[in-house]
């Protein structure tokens, strides 16, 4: 077994253990397994809430499209903090929402406001199948990490197996605050590592971190800009306008704990402040996929592109340390994601269990989706991949529905509306995705949410005309009591 | 949401419009960053950490008062 192995195995345990010790002992509370009691401090949320950015596309997938197409990968440094700026305005009222009426899910939150069962139902199944591909990548990538360090496709392998097994253990154990509290471990030892490989390889490479730009606008200006082909402006543009509104107004369920988990709407607010300086953290990938455009060879493999930079410039320990760096963006957003897939499962799709029953369908989706997700990453790793094309631009669609859900009174569009929009937005981005059409290189989830909101205002306008008794009132104030007794 | 809740538009705008700019979509290195990348981090973390520290900073005192109050 190689140093590189030792190091990464422990590792994966010891991203664990901090999940372990996130509760001392195991809770049978639906809600305060999911959302930690509503109880949730500001460190804990801060930093439940930035790991959830920072995940295995952050850190290999970033430099991988730096690697592939130089300046469109900025477009991460936009919307990742741009996203906050509407979250401090959107966040704390869907926390406030969610603490009046019992909401534990996004699902909740839509099925309560909009007084609609099968709205909150089509959310929740829409949100497993798009996010279970997600949760697959993570463990792929998890994979692929010890794979590319170790040089040894059955190490790869068994990291998986490993790491899967005590992400589903730490989950079940501790739930939220597992979460949290290996989200600590996992973004130190992110940011140093990230830190001393950029300043490393910018050193071994190009004679420092500040240097490496000098070097590919020497030899590769071109991809310093964004110029005419797929990734042009109208791309950049687009996708960046459409990932701060998707992420902006959470339309993606795994962030949904941490907002409805904080100790109080200002806790929010106060981490929404620093949180886009957080980001800064996110030029180190992309550096370091622009400096593999000049040092690696054509053909390399993008994904893998900064951790064989790194493995040029770091000795076998160190390089352990990088992939139990990249094995904690896997198994810690993987963790938020299970516990956000699980309960839409538990809450919203199989609505039959209340109390204690509820809880325990939970934990047993939260094992069945992991088993799924990781036969998947190890036996088939492209059969979801088209799925996953769909994750953020059809999670997209549900934007317009949380938007009208926020209102005080009661939701701006009926129930029967937003549904029609969502299905409409979704199928637009579905069948321009599998069919490859391509409208100008705009964002099919921009494409799809046009779509989504012109149908949902002509359904609203309809059935507004067409009297009250047409458009059932979506008014808000249901409270989850009756789908669960134990919140 | 009251007006001074659209200064949230600012930093997203001007780093939507960043690319249609000639001097900021080019090869040009500011500090050793490319210009687009200096740009939109610019107005991604450092304009939105302002707005949000103004917004903050001048939030209605009843408000305020009512929410530190629901801790």
């Amino acid at each position: 077994m190689s140093t590189t192995l030792i190091v990464t195995l422990l590792g994966i345990l010891m991203i664990a253990v901090f999940g372990f010790i996130g509760r001392r002992r195991p809770t049978a509370d639906m809600s305060e397994w999911t959302v930690g009691g509503r109880n949730l401090g500001a460190s804990l949320t801060w930093f439940l809430q930035a790991g959830e950015v920072f995940t295995t596309f952050t850190f290999l997938g970033l430099a991988g499209l730096a690697y592939t197409s130089g300046a469109p990968a900025f477009y991460a440094l936009g919307y990742i903090p741009l996203q906050y700026g509407i979250l401090y305005l959107v966040a704390p009222r869907i926390w406030k929402i969610g603490k009046d009426r019992g909401y534990l899910t996004q699902s909740d939150f839509l099925a309560g406001q909009y007084k609609s069962k099968t709205l909150g139902f089509i959310a929740a199944v829409l949100g497993v199948a798009f996010l279970l591909p997600y949760l697959q990548l993570q463990i792929t990538g998890l994979g692929l990490i010890v794979q590319v360090v170790t040089g040894d496709k059955t190490s790869g392998t068994l990291s998986m197996v490993v790491g899967c097994v005590l992400m589903v253990a730490f989950v079940l154990w501790a739930g939220i605050h597992g979460v949290a509290t290996a989200s600590y471990f996992k973004d130190a030892i992110m940011v140093i590592m990230l830190v001393v490989v950029a300043v490393v390889a910018g050193a071994h490479f190009s004679g420092g971190f500040f240097h490496i730009f000098d070097k590919v606008a020497a030899s590769a200006s071109t991809v310093l800009t964004l110029h005419a082909g797929k990734t042009d402006q109208v791309w950049f543009i687009s996708n960046m306008a459409v990932s701060i509104l998707g992420a902006g107004f959470a339309a993606f369920p795994y962030i949904w704990p941490g907002i409805l988990g904080a100790r109080s709407d200002r806790i929010l607010r106060r981490n929404y402040l620093y949180q886009p300086i957080y980001a800064v953290c996110v030029i180190a990938p992309i550096a370091l996929g622009f400096l593999a455009i000049v040092v690696l060879p054509k053909g390399t493999s993008s994904n893998s592109s900064l951790l064989i930079l790194a493995g040029q410039a770091l000795p076998d320990w160190a390089m352990g340390l990088l992939a139990v760096a990249g094995v904690a963006t896997a198994m810690v957003p993987g963790g938020a994601l299970l516990i956000s897939l699980s309960s839409l499962v538990a809450r919203n799709i199989i609505p039959l269990a209340s109390g204690r029953k509820q809880f325990w369908l939970n934990q047993g989706a939260v094992v069945v989706i992991a088993v799924l997700a990781l036969l998947i990453a190890v036996g088939r790793p492209d059969a979801l991949a088209n799925l996953a094309l769909l994750t953020f631009s059809g999670l997209t669609q549900l934007v317009p529905a949380i938007v009208s859900g926020l209102r005080k009174e009661q939701p701006l569009w009926s129930a029967p509306s937003v549904i029609i929009g969502l299905l409409v937005g979704g199928v637009v981005v579905a069948v321009m995705t599998f069919a490859n059409i391509n409208l100008a290189n705009i964002s099919v989830g921009l494409i799809g949410l046009v779509a989504n909101v012109a149908v949902t205002v002509a359904c609203d306008a309809v059935l507004r005309r067409s009297g009250p008794a047409a458009r059932p009132a979506g008014a808000a104030g249901a409270t989850m009591e009756k789908v669960s007794t134990n919140d | 949401m009251s007006t001074r809740h659209l200064l949230i538009a600012v930093p997203s705008i001007a780093a939507l419009i960043g690319p249609l700019i000639p001097g900021v979509n080019s090869a040009a290195l500011i500090l050793g960053l490319p210009s687009l990348l200096v740009w939109t981090a610019g107005w991604g973390v450092f304009g939105t950490t302002a707005v949000l520290f103004v917004l903050e900073a001048t939030r209605p005192r009843q408000a305020a008062g009512a929410k530190e109050g629901s801790e």
